[in-house]
């Protein structure tokens, strides 16, 4: 049976259209016609946007759960706390632990990603700078030695799909070109790189920056450090954190004007994401939710996000991104940036994750694999 | 030099325009100055009015610092008087401003938070209107050219730069691509011969910003002559653009396409 939802502007890859059916069967987006077809359900969605499910690809967790054990009943919760908020994939971010415990976090996630409960692994660490770490225990960061590398990697048999690293470390681009021929994305973050370092390293197949401008190197004048290198380079998808915490919204504006094809929206977001104000463990270190902001509670380094790439969705609008571009940020230009087939637009072929949002953006339905999740809206 | 910048289709058109006014929007209000828009009516600048409502929707703007400044209005002389055409009149701008602009915006806005003020230019006491707009300044001024003859507001072919405010006689040429603005004048003959306008100076003088909007086959022409132009030419008042501070040229790829327009 193939269900059209009509009567809703349709943010589609090239263009936002109004007058046509999205048509959906089974757990895949199967045409955009111009009306439904005989024998289609159809579904009035009332003039609400309609848009692709949101990828996230920087999450740690959220709903009170961390992707950071890998153990399953957790990770469910997580990601169901993501996906009823918009983010119909999920990347499952872990930082920096002892690394034979994060080889077993890895094996279990594994799991989870052949279930497809998770749509890969990216480890955020422990290949990092200490005077960059954020939230990561500085005492646990070390040089990439290539055995920990393809330990890591092995672990996930293919389900490691991202690993930041900061490429001024002893070892770092080996350890870039060695995650790229694993199949894996390298991403240049939590850095102290200077900016010939950062271009050495997009030179050696870095395509990711992990949350641009945060953790690493201000840009300066005469040492544009990772940066300009990064936001500058046409083979970077750069990560932006967008809770009107971690960067000013004129920052967000001018790299969407710079490199809008390739911003990702990421929500980089904790265990505490949807809880309230309180203290809550991220990775082994206290961390104190106030006012929705994270921060680690020695020190007071924004340890994360409390939000969803929803909301970051929400903010780039509300600060003046167009919304084909803010929907594109959130969804298929992370999910083409992790090499994530098949999600992030609402085109034939794809799977049926769609949002239905009311006039002032809030979700109003979420479908994942061509199910609602919830309630099955009857009619709008 | 006029930037000028071909977008696909009238509505990226209208939604790059409209989020630029946004921005503006709010800026003013974090700043809590008021926030003056220029507005002509007619075709052109329906997609960039349809995307700021979109706009003021999706980022809950407050209006109530924005003022809505109309362009012009028509005109009728009776017993030797000049005096605005009734607002309720199907191609009155006063009545295109409140349907067309100002009531979708505080529509989009909520209650309470729509645009505080429509300024529409009066034809017994234009300088008034001129007055205002110097006091206030016009934040953004869109511009719309008339297909046939450039005309940009009220301003016919042969318009000094140097114009303000005025009451002017409304030349054939301007009458009839009025026709095809407002249709149910059915024909020339029912269209007003006189009009209340802003001046190329009104627009020059007091606009940090003007953007003129073209799109459309039958506006093939006026983007030629804007394209092809660098300064103000009297002979097509819409080459104004040139004059003001920050110009932009809008286009949509049918405007600008080679071929078969109309001449
Ligand atoms: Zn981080």
């Amino acid at each position: 049976m193939t269900l059209a939802l009509t009567n809703a502007r349709i943010v589609l890859p090239e263009d936002v259209v109004d007058s046509v059916a999205l048509r959906v069967d089974g757990d895949r987006i199967v045409e955009v016609a111009d009306r439904p077809a005989p024998g289609d359900t159809e579904l009035d969605l009332g003039g609400r946007w309609l848009v692709p499910g949101f990828v996230d690809t920087h999450v740690h967790g959220g709903g009170g759960e961390s992707f950071q054990s890998g153990e399953p009943e957790a990770v469910r919760r997580a990601v169901a706390h993501h996906r009823l908020r918009g983010s119909t994939t999920v990347v499952a971010s872990l930082v920096s632990r002892p690394v034979g415990e994060m080889v077993e976090s890895v094996a279990r996630l594994r799991e989870l990603v052949t279930d497809g409960v998770v749509a890969g692994v990216h480890l955020e660490g422990p290949f990092l700078s200490e005077g960059r770490c954020g939230a990561h225990d500085p005492a646990l960061l070390r040089d990439p030695d290539p055995e920990l590398v393809r330990q890591l990697l092995d672990a996930g048999r293919g389900a490691v799909r991202m690993v930041t690293i900061a490429p001024e470390r002893a070892g770092g681009i080996a350890a870039v070109r060695a995650v790229i021929a694993a199949g894996a994305v390298a991403a240049v973050g939590h850095t102290d790189a200077t900016y010939a370092v950062a271009r050495e390293a997009i030179g050696a197949g870095a395509t990711v920056a992990t949350h641009l401008f945060n953790a690493m190197a201000p840009l300066h004048h005469r040492e544009p450090g990772p940066v300009l290198a990064l936001l500058d380079d046409e083979r970077v998808t750069v990560e932006l954190i967008h809770d009107h915490e971690h960067l000013h919204p004129s920052v967000v504006r001018h790299v969407f004007a710079v490199a809008g094809g390739r911003t990702s929206l990421v929500s980089d977001a904790i265990s505490a994401a949807g809880l309230s104000d309180g203290d809550y463990l991220l990775g082994g270190l206290g961390v104190v939710v106030r006012d929705g902001a994270a921060r680690l509670a020695e020190g007071g380094a924004l340890a994360g996000s409390t939000v969803d790439v929803h909301r970051a969705f929400v903010n780039a609008v509300r600060d003046g991104i167009a919304i084909a571009d803010a929907v594109a940020s959130a969804a298929s230009t992370p999910a083409r940036a992790l090499g994530l087939d098949h999600v992030g637009c609402l085109t034939p072929g794809f799977a049926a994750d769609v949002l239905v949002l009311d006039d002032d953006l809030e979700i109003v339905a979420v479908m994942k694999d061509g199910g609602w999740l919830g309630d099955a809206p009857q009619r709008f | 030099m006029t930037e000028s910048t071909v977008f696909d289709t009238p509505a990226q058109l209208g939604e790059t325009l409209a989020i630029e006014i946004a921005n503006g929007i709010t800026a003013a209000m974090a700043e809590r100055r008021p926030y003056v828009l220029g507005c002509p009516g007619g075709r052109s600048p329906r997609p960039v009015y349809a995307a700021l409502a979109t706009q003021v929707r999706l980022r809950k703007l407050d209006l109530s610092r924005v003022v809505v400044a109309m362009m012009d209005e028509y005109v009728e002389s009776v017993n030797g008087r000049y005096r605005n055409v009734d607002p309720a009149a199907s191609y009155s701008c006063a009545g295109f401003a409140a349907r067309e602009i100002a009531g979708p915006l505080a529509r989009a806005a909520g209650p309470g938070r729509g645009p505080s003020a429509v300024w529409v230019p009066d034809a017994a006491d234009p300088d008034a209107h001129e007055q205002r707009l110097h006091e206030s300044g016009i934040d953004l001024f869109i511009l719309a050219s008339g297909a046939s003859d450039g005309h940009v507001a009220f301003n016919p072919p042969g318009t000094h730069l140097a114009a303000t405010s005025r009451v002017v006689e409304l030349p054939e040429t301007t009458r009839r691509d009025n026709v095809a603005t407002f249709p149910q004048f059915g024909r020339v003959e029912n269209v007003p011969h006189f009009g209340v306008t802003v001046g190329p100076a009104t627009i020059v003088a007091n606009s940090a910003r003007a953007v003129m909007v073209v799109h459309g086959i039958d506006k093939r022409v006026t983007a030629a002559r804007l394209l092809n132009s660098t300064t103000y030419d009297e002979s097509w008042p819409a080459t104004v653009l040139h004059a003001c501070h920050h110009p932009s040229l809008y286009l949509d790829t049918t405007a600008t396409r080679p071929g078969a327009g109309p001449e």
